[in-house]
């Protein structure tokens, strides 16, 4: 799965020492990014809202599962709200339906994932 | 580019904060990850048979069943999960739906619905569910019809399906007119014809005794205008569906061959070519009748006009520099701008009703293709290619072309055949027999 995830390069410092953090100990918070990108189903979405790069921030319960009434939607780019309230929904179903038996996290570092900010960024998919 | 939006994206924690309860509030900032691969395939869906409320209703039920779910699989954008794989029945249409189970055998969306049988006619509900997100994906709906129309009905479920999850507008309530052929290749019969986008219902509009061609809706699918030999030479006919009574269009002088029709987006003229001379230009003529004005004036063939859906530009093809290519003229006269660039022959043009796309036919090398291009001439891509493909018809919501596919040889016969304008889903309609030349009509009122 390397390359299928990035970290967002606007991320906090805070957030770039977790994530250094997860590399050398907890390689499995990098794992969110992975199952739910395998999930991430955009074949249904016309064409405008496949297009359309989306920021999705939701909670994780303890066990690692999200938290549904939690996704929201909290930035997309274009000025289609049409198109990005599609592609919101394909990344909360791909959110939900890889999250639904928890992303197998490590309980002790609860504090650092709990709460998890996801880009859909579908740029390198339109030549396919 | 990001939008207003976008503004929150780099501040989205200070964004989402206040949204949140206090616990989460602890953990500063949330962790933040970029994914740039998922998957492109068809949603998975579960459809179980609808509810029959009543005996009247059971085959309603079953047949309007299978046409929603063979609606939403011919897009190739669905996979409909087997009955056989449900865990839950659905008993009645107000139950509670018991998320777990659809969620284990995968369906992502979910539809439920009832038929009744109300004093002959048909009732029919249904809902959407979002499976993962345990939610309707939007409100239930309800339509009420003749038990004739239970394709309609069934059409227009499957329709609303496709809006909410798609965003796309459906396209299944819909009809296309097209040329039924029979006969030897050398004696063919043509005539035009109507169908479903599906292929059934088909309803016969001419007889055969005259050769028929190039069939176009109106834009409000009420009529339709043709080319027949009924005269002895080409000429153009208008038609209403309701009647089915036949007239040349006014104002053509007898003599002259016209053909290759268009209605105007307002529905109020006609675009046509006319050969004079041994030379063809473009007119156009109000539906009721009048004077004609010529759009093009060229010593070459210039035909396949087709408008820009706000009707400001018309596309259309001219062999004016050697072989057919396409041009970009404003619709009231102008000078054409030639818009196709690469090699090859390029010809029948089609404004797609989104403005966005022109799809055309394209030779080269022996090998025919249908393609779409910006409308300015840039990012070409052809959809298929094949001994012969031909004269693409987009369907209402531009997603979607039907065109003509004939077989090589002597045995050689045309058929109607669908593709994404992606490229993807190539499927064969099926019609009764030989078909070729389909238009494509808007959705149905």
């Amino acid at each position: 799965m390397k390359g299928r995830l990035r970290i967002w390069l606007a991320c906090s410092l805070w957030s770039t020492a977790t994530l250094a953090q997860s590399v050398s100990g907890q390689p499995s918070i990098n794992g969110i990014g992975d199952l739910v990108a395998a999930c991430w189903n955009i074949g249904s979405l016309n064409n405008t809202a496949r297009d359309v790069k989306v920021a999705v921030v939701f909670e994780l319960d303890v066990d690692g599962r999200p938290v549904s009434n939690s996704i929201r939607l909290i930035a997309a780019s274009g000025p289609d709200e049409a198109a990005a309230q599609q592609a919101y929904e394909a990344a909360r179903r791909a959110i939900l339906r890889c999250g639904a038996n928890g992303y197998g996290l490590p309980a002790e570092s609860y504090d650092h994932w709990r709460q998890v900010e996801l880009v859909f960024n579908p740029e390198g998919m339109r030549l396919r | 580019m990001l939008t207003r939006r976008s503004l929150l994206l780099t501040g989205s924690a200070l964004a989402a904060t206040p949204l949140l309860p206090a616990r989460v509030r602890a953990q500063a900032v949330p962790l933040r990850l970029e994914i740039t691969e998922g998957v492109i395939e068809p949603l998975p869906f579960a459809l179980p048979t609808f509810i029959a409320r009543n005996g009247g209703a059971a085959d309603a039920a079953a047949d309007i069943s299978r046409v929603i779910a063979a609606d939403l699989r011919g897009t190739g954008l669905f996979r409909q999960i087997p009955e056989s794989a449900y865990i839950s029945t659905i008993t009645s249409f107000d139950a509670p739906i018991l998320y777990p189970d659809w969620q284990a055998i995968n369906a992502q969306a979910l539809i439920v619905g009832e038929v009744e049988e109300q004093g002959g006619r048909l009732v029919v509900r249904f809902r959407l569910f979002d499976v993962f997100s345990q939610q309707p994906l939007g409100e239930g709906l309800q339509f009420v019809g003749s038990r004739d129309g239970w394709r309609r009905m069934a059409h227009n479920v499957a329709d609303q399906v496709y809006e909410r999850i798609t965003g796309e507008t459906g396209y299944f309530d819909t009809r296309v007119v097209f040329v039924h052929e029979e006969g030897p290749k050398n004696a063919r019969l043509k005539r035009i014809a109507l169908m479903d986008y599906d292929g059934a219902n088909v309803q016969f509009l001419t007889d055969s005794r005259n050769l028929v061609l190039a069939p176009r809706f109106s834009p409000t699918g009420d009529r339709i205008i043709y080319t027949s030999y009924e005269s002895g030479q080409p000429r153009v006919y208008l038609m209403d569906v309701a009647n089915l009574q036949p007239r040349p269009l006014e104002a053509v002088s007898a003599g002259n061959m016209t053909f290759s029709p268009r209605f105007t987006p307002d529905g109020g003229s006609v675009v046509f070519s006319m050969e004079q001379g041994g030379n063809s230009d473009i007119y156009r003529v109000a539906v009721g009748g009048g004077a004609r004005t010529q759009l093009t004036n060229a010593p070459s063939i210039e035909t396949a006009p087709s408008f820009s859906p706000d009707g400001s530009r018309m596309v259309f093809e001219s062999d004016r520099t050697g072989g057919q290519q396409i041009y970009v003229m404003p619709a009231g006269g102008g000078e054409p701008a030639r818009i196709s660039r690469g090699t090859g022959r390029y010809g029948t043009p089609v404004w797609s009703p989104r403005g966005d796309y022109i799809a055309f036919t394209k030779q080269e090398a022996g090998r025919f293709h249908i393609g779409v291009m910006r409308t300015d001439g840039s990012e070409e891509r052809l959809l298929t290619a094949s001994f012969l493909d031909e004269g693409p018809t987009w369907a209402p919501n531009g997603r979607v072309l039907m065109f003509t596919r004939e077989t090589a040889g002597t045995d050689g016969a045309p058929a109607v055949y669908s593709v994404d304008i992606s490229g993807r889903n190539l499927q064969r309609v099926a019609t009764p027999g030989m078909a070729s030349d389909p238009s494509w009509s808007p959705r149905l009122p």
